[in-house]
């Protein structure tokens, strides 16, 4: 199978048919094993879509054509939100990053091996079983969602999540909504870590910040870069004049088909300052509830590591 | 020959290597060699030590190599320039050995789970320390008139041993299998600890 390619104009559409293109980091790559089949691709690229990050009233706004090398070198936004500049910096190589965009990075598909293989069919791809389950599943979910136990591949997408941030869409049903809402595990009649439609496209991220707000986020990989995260932890802390928490995020990647909110991790800082005692507390609790698959039982204990580690960078601030 | 002169037989004549390749008319040198057979009452071998330092996050499962060093045997060195470079990536490898590649399979479906560079694992650069090395430059002549021995993967065999001895010594845990995963670590410190959940960086 073939495709054509085409450059979109000013206020592009995506035509029944058609897939949108930005960085194309993955489109090969899933064309080659069959899991493409589409009669054109429009580079959204020369659309004029916002590619810029600015500062806004009360946050910042992320274009969606903004590459993660643009979020990884932007000196303001590291200030504002260390969260971000980590998770960026800490996604692929800088090669890849120079040309995948923020909204490619929430969209993307899953990193399953028995997906993406081209002589196995799979629940995710129209099948009726997951094989992962029963396979070699070491980097799979252990919050387990639904009938498949691929992991949203995305680091950014845990750190828009913990920011409480907004994605706003182009086009005729232009609409604006959180982030935790487009990103959600697949189901029967959806399958895609998403839920954001054929035509609809991805227009920019909004992202709120009040003042004091403290965030980190930490990958855990098998080498010391370019390695989907075998779990990785956002943290976003709100705190009072007198140091006590008054709202706190921590979110999971690699560890369920969406970012995964960590309740009673973030329950257990409520009303309480960040110290040695009540970060360890919020550790503690932080895989309450995960049911591993045989090979990625050692996912709870990295998973309460890592959320100690990401809690003690706000800690000391650094 | 020595340090660019060259003398005869009796050591009482000599002339720099320059001069006498100056003072040569355009003439193309043969030379003539063959593999001798190696020698049959001895057998031989090369050796190499290697020592790790290496820090682990007992809470996470990170291994990080902060400094190695290297001393695998070659012989009789020939070409410094060529050794060093054979010893660093050969290190370099079993930092690899040690940490982080491996092939897996899915026997069920017999399908090789990582058959990419994307998800079989080689050390980047980020994961290689400042490598201290020394080939020991010892010609073992009963190996060969020349002294020499092969330095292709000799650098790589000491590695995985000094990280995981080193690994060891940091947490208290044998390892059996390779490479040390963050499954693996942490893995064998639940089994090693099942009670304690307190620990932090050692």
């Amino acid at each position: 199978m073939s495709f054509e390619y085409e450059t979109a104009p000013q206020d592009p559409t995506i035509e029944r048919g058609s897939m949108a293109l930005a960085g194309g980091t993955d489109l090969l790559s899933l064309h080659k094993v069959g899991l493409i089949d589409t009669q054109r691709v429009v580079d959204l690229k020369t659309s004029g879509l916002p590619d810029g990050i600015e500062p806004t009233v009360d946050g910042w706004r992320l274009g969606a054509l903004a590459t993660l090398s643009d979020l990884e070198d932007h000196d303001d936004l590291r200030d504002a939100l260390r969260a971000i500049t980590a998770a960026v910096a800490q996604a692929a190589t800088r090669q890849i990053r120079n040309r995948a965009t923020v909204g490619g990075n929430l969209l993307q598909r899953p990193r399953c091996r028995y997906y993406r293989d081209e002589a196995t069919t799979c629940w995710f791809d129209g099948g009726d079983s997951c094989p992962a389950r029963e396979g070699r599943n070491e980097h799979h979910a252990i919050f387990d969602t639904g009938p498949c136990v691929a992991v949203q591949p995305s680091d950014l997408a845990s750190v828009l999540v913990a920011l409480d941030a907004d994605v706003t869409t182009h086009g005729p049903r232009a609409r604006t909504i959180p982030v935790a809402d487009l990103l959600a595990a697949p189901t029967d009649d959806r399958r895609a870590l998403h839920r954001l439609g054929g035509d609809e496209i991805i227009s920019s991220i909004e992202i709120a910040v009040p003042d004091g707000r403290r965030s980190s986020y930490r990958k855990a990989m098998d080498r010391a870069a370019w390695q989907f995260a075998l779990a990785g932890v956002a943290a976003a802390v709100d705190t009072d004049g007198d140091g006590v928490v008054t709202r706190a995020r921590l979110v999971a990647s690699g560890v369920a088909g969406t970012p995964w909110r960590l309740h009673h991790a973030e329950d257990s800082l409520a009303g309480r300052v960040l110290s040695p005692e009540s970060i360890a507390d919020a550790g503690r609790c932080a895989d309450e509830g995960a049911k591993p698959l045989e090979h990625n039982g050692y996912k709870r204990a990295l998973l309460r590591g890592l959320v100690r580690r990401t809690l003690e960078d706000l800690e000391s601030g650094s | 020959m020595d340090h660019g002169t060259v003398r005869d037989d009796t050591g009482d004549a000599s002339i720099a290597l320059a001069e006498l390749l100056e003072s040569l008319d355009p003439v193309a040198i043969h030379g003539r060699g063959g593999r001798v057979d190696p020698p049959d009452d001895v057998s031989v071998r090369t050796f190499g030590a290697a020592v790790a330092d290496v820090v682990v996050d007992t809470i996470t499962g990170e291994i990080r190599v902060e400094h190695l060093v290297v001393a695998p045997d070659c012989g009789r060195i020939v070409n410094p320039l060529l050794v060093e470079s054979q010893v660093i990536g050969g290190a370099t490898q079993g930092i690899g050995f040690a940490l982080t590649e491996e092939q897996v399979f899915d026997h069920g479906l017999g399908m090789a789970v990582n058959a990419d560079l994307e998800e079989y694992l080689v050390p980047t650069i980020g994961d290689v320390p400042p490598i201290e090395h020394a080939a020991v430059d010892l010609p073992d002549l009963a190996a060969n008139a020349l002294g020499v021995k092969g330095i292709g993967e000799p650098p790589m065999i000491a590695v995985p041993a000094a990280i995981a001895n080193a690994v060891h010594d940091a947490i208290g845990v044998r390892f059996h299998e390779l490479p040390l995963t963050r499954r693996r670590v942490l893995d064998a410190l639940a089994d090693a600890r099942p009670d304690d959940r307190s620990e932090g960086r050692r």
